[in-house]
């Protein structure tokens, strides 16, 4: 970072980021982010997340043992080593929950964290001169990627992602339903190890820009994100990429600006485009569930109060040509005086009722809704009484939420056989005839 | 009655499943006891038993899914391993997660992998005889207006029913299956023994595994199973009081008195 701050040229500053080696380091990992997002799919979805954390952590004494054979860490090596060990961690997770009683997230706790603990050992025990940089290991540094490391990438992650793509329908079937994926013939155990594999193979491309520690993020949170967005395996996988990269890209040019650790800032990114789209999510969102939630709280409180209205001038030949005040109103309605005032302002802007100095009166169309209302309530009254044993007393406040359901009014009238009064003795009133 | 089927050189090939002497123990338990039965084509039989007794065990021994301590089950005279094709699995439908990710149309398709043999099995795209064969399923099990729905968005009984179009457009020549009847409605348990007696029709094998007596009257064939087959013929001839009494018992057996006396012993 000295070396390039040294290098710091204040007229042409913005331009900096587009430097050839912010480009290697960026594109680097947007690869890792891409494949991690994709991959992390399948992680999720199998219920792997501890796992993947696991491997992370795993790979660490076979990188040290890669190191002190080749005595650098050249990549090929340190692939090489970390390969074996993320599988080692695989098996020996597989067979301590299969031969034993032990749970599966106990194992993978066991294997993950002596594997790891023998790695710190190893690189403690170095011989002299050599140096392992355990700190790049654990929090990552892009500033450190090398040529080497960008064609480890650009070789691991489209082989990934090939893999991925070819077998698809057979990774997606086995990892749905496991039993009948083995029923049909299905490979699946040699395919968790090849998934496991892959994985490995991920975190090891991805050491240098997020570290051990983070990389789990890379893997797990996109897939997240995009499993709310989505019903298909397919795009989850592209939105998952998408995600993924784009953290990678967002957190590389934001931690080049202040100057932030770069594997932390993307880890930032991706948890800020999940909890964006736990809130926001169009389907499943929070926020635009209780915004839903809210509205039809409002619609039905709308027509509460031209219900009431209606009520009070239903007496009279001419219900259009009669008001009354809001005091009269908002007690009966059920709902505070403010309440009533936003409602009323509404249902005036909808134009289905009008306001004369203090007084409130219903249009046409008001009448008309209210008489929906009326039809509807007193339609599941009867509904309620015949079909589901609720008796007459009970009815009312049954009927009283579902009523807002009145676009099932005509069928229940069919299917009683268009009923003349309710179980009250109520006149059951026809459909408005604008409506119908 | 095997019209449909090639000329057989050996005489075993009729034989649409057969097991000799089938056992499986777990954990030092003995789950199932030395099991042999046979079934002819174009006929319904039922497992039935109580909880415990190994009838999910049972299909999966059959399938090959969990090792067996001796024994072997033949299909139309060889293995399993390479009869897959020809034979579909239905698995309760808790086994599964229904969040996952898929539409309805995407589960049935999934069936369709099972005729795959060798790298198609791997690397095999959906062919157009594929998709066809999908369609023709979730019409035959009234699905196909939900085949674009999210499997989560489904009653008991669809999701029942789109495992059953999953296996059937595999068009398989023996189906296993375990519990259909269970948390359906009384339209899919029609929907299912019409599916059911169609198979019959083209000379399929079903095998069914069921925890209660009521559909005793469907039924071709019944087996009483309690880790062992207590009885095993026409429902009429073998569900006796007393055999079922031997089934449904609960009381130990001296083998089971036996077994735990080892395991101490160990």
């Amino acid at each position: 970072m000295e070396t390039l701050l040294a290098e710091f040229d204040f007229t042409g500053w913005w331009l900096r980021p587009f430097s050839e080696r912010w480009w290697q380091e960026t594109v680097c990992c947007m690869l890792v982010g891409v494949t991690c997002g994709v991959l992390g799919c399948y992680v999720v979805l199998r219920r792997m997340a501890l796992i993947g954390d696991a491997l992370s952590h795993a790979v660490l004494p076979g990188v040290v043992i890669a190191f002190l054979i080749t005595h650098d860490t050249g990549v090929f090596g340190l692939l090489a080593g970390a390969l074996l060990a993320g599988v080692l961690t695989a098996v020996l997770v597989g067979a301590i929950s299969r031969l034993s009683r032990t749970k599966e997230d106990s194992s993978i706790g066991i294997v993950f964290t002596a594997l790891f603990a023998i790695g710190i050992i190893l690189v403690s025990a170095l011989p002299r001169g050599l140096h392992f940089d355990l700190n790049c290991f654990l929090f990552g540094d892009p500033l450190a990627v090398d040529t080497a490391d960008l064609l480890l990438m650009a070789v691991i992650c489209p082989l990934v992602l090939g893999i991925v793509f070819l077998l698809y329908y057979p990774l997606r079937a086995s990892s749905f339903d496991p039993v009948v994926a083995a029923a049909m013939g299905i490979p699946v155990v040699v395919l968790h190890y090849l998934l496991m594999g892959m994985l490995s193979a991920t975190v090891v491309a991805g050491l240098k820009t997020t570290g051990v520690i983070l990389v789990v993020a890379l893997i797990i949170t996109p897939a997240s994100a995009a499993y709310l967005l989505t019903n298909r395996l397919g795009t989850m996988m592209l939105l998952s990429g998408l995600f993924g990269g784009l953290s990678a890209v967002a957190g590389m040019s934001l931690s080049f600006v202040t100057n932030w650790p770069s594997g932390a800032t993307m880890v930032v990114f991706a948890a800020t485009i999940f909890t964006l789209v736990l809130l926001l999510s169009p389907t499943e969102g929070l926020l635009t569930r209780s915004l839903q939630r809210k509205r039809i709280r409002r619609h039905i409180q709308g027509e509460d109060i031209l219900k009431t209205l209606y009520r009070f001038v239903a007496k009279n030949a001419e219900p259009e040509q009669h008001m009354c005040s809001m005091e009269q109103i908002y007690p009966a309605a059920r709902v505070t005086r403010r309440q009533a005032e936003r409602i009323v302002a509404e249902l005036e802007q909808e134009g289905l009722l009008y306001r004369k100095a203090a007084n409130i009166g219903l249009t046409e169309s008001g009448v008309d809704r209210a008489i929906e209302m009326v039809r509807s309530h007193r339609l599941w009254e009867s509904y309620l009484t015949e079909h589901a044993g609720v008796s007459a007393d009970e009815v009312h406040e049954q009927a009283e939420e579902l009523e807002h359901v009145h676009d099932l009014a005509d069928k229940i009238d069919q299917h009683l056989g268009h009923p003349e009064r309710d179980p009250h003795g109520e006149a059951i009133p026809p459909p408005p005839k604008s409506s119908s | 009655m095997n019209k449909t089927l090639e000329p057989s050189p050996s005489s075993t090939s009729n034989v649409p499943l057969q097991t000799r002497n089938l056992s499986v123990s777990y954990a030092g338990r003995s789950v199932l006891r030395s099991v042999s039965f046979q079934l002819s084509a174009g006929t319904l039989t039922g497992i039935v038993g109580p909880n415990g007794a190994g009838k999910s065990t049972l299909l999966r021994a059959v399938l090959g899914l969990i090792p067996t301590d001796t024994g072997e089950v033949t299909l139309f005279g060889s293995s399993v391993t390479k009869n897959r094709p020809r034979i579909g699995y239905v698995p309760q439908k808790q086994s599964v997660d229904w969040d996952f990710p898929v539409t309805v149309l995407d589960v049935v398709r999934m069936g369709r992998l099972a005729r795959k043999t060798g790298w198609g099995l791997l690397f095999g795209r959906p062919n157009a005889e594929d998709r066809q064969a999908a369609w023709e399923a979730l019409e035959q099990l009234g699905l196909h207006q939900l085949a674009d729905r999210h499997i989560r968005q489904l009653s008991g009984g669809q999701q029942q029913r789109v495992f059953l179009a999953r296996a059937l457009c595999q068009q398989a020549d023996i189906y296993l299956l375990d519990e259909p009847l269970t948390g359906v409605d009384a339209g899919t348990e029609e929907t299912i023994f019409s599916l059911i007696d169609q198979l019959k029709k083209e000379t399929k094998t079903i095998l069914l595994v069921s925890h209660d007596l009521s559909i005793l009257t469907r039924l071709d064939q019944i087996m009483l199973l309690d880790r062992r087959i207590v009885a095993m013929g026409p429902p009429q001839q073998v569900a006796t009081e007393e055999n079922l009494r031997k089934t449904y018992g609960g009381r130990l057996s001296l083998l089971d008195e036996a077994e735990a006396e080892l395991m101490r012993m160990k």
